[in-house]
């Protein structure tokens, strides 16, 4: 537990004494401001479109603006985490640091739980720094503040399966930039899964969909929180953060 | 330099990969594919034969005993995954944080499921992968969540066209409710639609249609063609009773009759008759009226009673010989916006029929509304003498009427009781309240007709909609709440200023403080 502590604190450190994090961040909550703006501003446009129509309905700002808020966010999310997870390992392997790593008194378990703990830090400091935008609607008096914390749960969720599998990937290369490339196109890749629901006939199509990231998302982006969801969130980052516990022990009997 | 021998254990590596890949192109295990499969046996067995010790030495180096460890322990993890998935998604549970509750199912609904004594199967016909399908397996995603019981089944019509023939399925996005042998068709779901016909097909019993006898009308045993055989074995097919009823023996109507219907009589019904009828629908009770022109004149005082015109005439409809038929044939192609044809759009056709319109004076709590329209090439044709003895029907502009006319109505009344007469004017579907529809005509559900165009559609459409039971649930639609919204000026400002300026420069502002201050340091 302490050795977590130690390499988390490492980590952060990494992060936020140099401009990593910064830039991540700004970045992050340049783009998803300025797409919250952009919804906004169509939904007050259709206020006034509506407003000459008697029987308007249907004009909702959770709908409208609050759950795509959060599949806008993913998707940001889906490009940068690799950036954020790319040198973990990567970079201790390159720099040779990484058989240091293991001469430490700390067991694998908690240099990977430490260095997990890092990298989900700074991604929900990203994500808390967003959580300005719904609070703003509010404040406007629209939007429901449960449904975008069921969402932000949501969010927090898929961006640790994210960064789980982008921890699983920095421990096979040292290369930060094959890691990046590798996590991204897998991320993507479970993220489209859904697509082929369409074309899969019903047993193998709802594995696909059950597999997707992005189905799961959709339920808390609505504000719905189903148990099922968190368990696939859940057993997702457990099943990769297992697998790089195997891959990081590999060391010790691979040549 | 190594000996050739030793090439062969990759030789055989390759060609079992090869033979995979064969076998996954190719999807079978016969002919050329089963080559390599056999070579790379060869090539194994002359390998193991030349060095049996590099065999040895690979199965108990540490990388091969590692290795098969880890892939167990891995292969275990990956199936208790599997199966904490599966189990997560049998045994989920949800909460529904919107304001509305939007995503949740209303409590009758989840009392009427949880009540479910048997299978029901919603077997839905939507087209390609729409907003009506995500919709709809939405739905019945909520409904089998509660009980399993429930299942459903999603059949695209285009291709499935067979499927969507032995469900009598006519439109995208209908579905059919089954349970045991019952089934019901559900157009334009909801919540409210799919609730009730779940209740319904699950409920013992079948809702009896009583045909009033005893003046010569259309007879349902009758397999000619002027007879109603065919409209009845089609009305017991969606799972109603049909019985005769002869008025004249019985002091009262039946307390399981869930529509009356007055198919073509010949003669007038003794004013007794009429009193028992005209009690039954204001209590709520449900009539069907097929009269056809110059009978029954007694039926023109009940009906005006009832908000209606019958018209002592005959249609005559110049745009029916486009569709081969008789002028004496009108045909209607319009309906009016009422549920009961909101998504009907067949031509139906009425041999023989007469003018039913709108009484312009309606009676108190009554409610009357035109259902089907003829072209309008058509007219009413009040010289009947001369119809008949000269064979010849002539537009009098002074004294016939001229199309669009209606060839049936549809009227509500609202049960005699104060507390309702004040609500307004009744609502076309209250369950609650007394219905009747009546058309100008009974040839359009003969056996010689029934089967044209539109007409056996219509017709059980109508049965349908008259004999809704007066206990379906009502389930008010989730309708998002209206949130508009305006902003002014200065919240315009800040609207751009807060997400796009402002929050990215704190965002940089302290990463360079941060940066500088520990280079200072």
């Amino acid at each position: 537990m302490r050795g977590t502590f130690v390499i988390f604190k490492r980590e952060l450190g990494v992060y936020f004494r140099s401009p990593i994090a910064y830039v991540v961040l700004f970045v992050f909550i340049l783009i998803a401001g300025w797409f919250f703006y952009n919804s906004v501003a169509m939904f007050v446009l259709q206020t006034m479109f509506q407003a000459r129509n008697p029987f308007a309905e249907g004009l909702n700002a959770t709908d409208m603006v609050i759950s795509p808020m959060f599949l806008n966010m993913a998707i940001v999310l889906l490009m940068m985490l690799p950036l954020l997870t790319m040198r973990l390992f990567a970079e201790e392997k390159k720099t040779g640091t990484f058989e240091l790593l293991f001469s430490y008194p700390i067991r694998d378990v908690e240099v990977l739980m430490g260095k997990f703990l890092a990298a989900l830090t700074v991604f929900l400091v990203m994500i808390a720094l967003s959580a300005v935008h719904p609070l703003h609607l509010y404040l406007l008096g629209v939007g429901e503040l449960k449904v975008a914390a069921a969402g932000y749960l949501g969010l927090a969720m898929m961006g640790a399966s994210f960064i789980a599998l982008g921890v699983f990937v920095s421990s096979l290369t040292e290369n930060q930039i094959i890691a990046a490339a590798v996590s991204f196109g897998l991320s993507l890749f479970v993220w489209v899964l859904y697509w082929a629901v369409q074309v899969a006939q019903p047993p193998l199509s709802h594995v696909l969909e059950y597999l997707s990231l992005v189905t799961h998302l959709a339920n808390f982006a609505r504000g719905i929180i189903d148990t099922a969801d968190v368990a696939y969130y859940l057993l997702f980052i457990f099943f990769f953060l297992f697998l790089t516990l195997r891959s990081l022990e590999s060391k010790r009997w691979r040549g | 330099m190594k000996r050739p021998s030793l090439y062969m254990g990759w030789a055989g590596l390759v060609l079992a990969l090869l033979g995979i890949l064969g076998y996954a192109v190719a999807g079978e295990f016969k002919g050329l594919w089963v080559l390599p499969w056999g070579l790379s046996a060869v090539c194994f067995a002359v390998f193991a034969y030349a060095h049996p010790d590099r065999i040895r030495a690979f199965l108990t180096s540490r990388t091969a005993r590692y290795g098969a460890g880890h892939l167990v322990t891995a292969l275990l993890v990956a199936g208790i995954v599997v199966f904490a998935g599966l189990l997560s998604r049998n045994h989920a549970f949800r909460w529904d944080l919107t304001q509305d509750q939007r995503f949740s199912l209303a409590p009758q609904t989840v009392q009427i499921l949880t009540g479910l004594q048997a299978d029901v199967e919603a077997v839905a016909f939507f087209q390609g992968e729409g907003a009506a399908k995500l919709q709809g397996k939405e739905l019945f995603d909520l409904y089998s969540r509660v009980n399993p019981r429930f299942t459903y089944r999603i059949v695209d019509p285009d291709r499935n066209p067979g499927q969507a023939k032995e469900f009598g399925v006519t439109a995208y996005d209908q579905v059919v409710v089954q349970s045991g042998g019952a089934k019901e068709k559900v157009n334009q779901l909801s919540e409210e639609k799919l609730t009730n016909a779940i209740l319904r097909v699950t409920k013992p019993g079948k809702k009896a249609v009583y045909f009033i006898t005893g003046h010569g009308e259309r007879d349902l045993k009758d397999e000619e063609k002027n007879g109603a055989g065919l409209f009845g074995a089609e009305l017991e097919k969606q799972n109603y009773e049909v019985k005769p009823l002869l008025l004249a023996e019985q002091t009262a109507i039946p307390a399981d009759a869930a529509l009356l219907v007055l198919a073509g009589p010949e003669k007038d019904l003794v004013p007794a008759e009429l009193d028992a009828l005209e009690k039954w629908l204001r209590s709520g009770g449900r009539m069907l009226f097929l009269l056809d022109p110059e009978t029954v004149p007694g039926m023109t005082a009940f009906m005006a009673k009832m908000g209606v015109e019958l018209g002592n005439d005959v249609v005559v409809d110049n745009a029916s010989r486009l569709y081969g038929g008789d002028y004496l044939m009108p045909l209607a192609a319009k309906y009016t916006d009422h549920p009961l044809t909101r998504q009907f759009n067949v031509v139906t056709f009425y041999p023989l029929a007469r003018s039913v319109d709108v009484l312009r004076e309606k009676p108190q709590g009554i409610e009357v509304l035109p259902l089907a329209f003829t072209s309008d090439q058509a007219w009413a044709e009040t010289n009947l003498a001369q119809l008949h003895n000269e064979g010849v029907a002539r537009l009098d502009k002074d004294q016939d009427e001229k199309g669009p006319l209606p060839l049936a109505v549809v009227g509500t009344i609202t049960p005699a009781d104060p507390a309702s007469a004040q609500a307004g004017p009744p609502d076309p579907d209250d369950a609650k309240a007394g219905r009747f529809i009546v058309f100008g005509d009974s040839d359009f559900i003969t056996n010689q007709f029934l089967p044209s165009g539109g007409n056996s559609d219509l017709a059980l459409g109508v049965v349908n909609w008259l004999a809704e039971q007066a206990d379906q649930i009502a389930i008010r639609p989730k309708d998002r709440k209206n949130q508009p919204l305006m902003l002014d000026q200065m919240q315009a400002r800040l609207l751009f200023w807060v997400p796009v300026v402002l929050l990215p420069l704190f965002v940089l502002g302290v990463g360079v403080l941060v940066i500088v201050t520990r280079r200072r340091g």
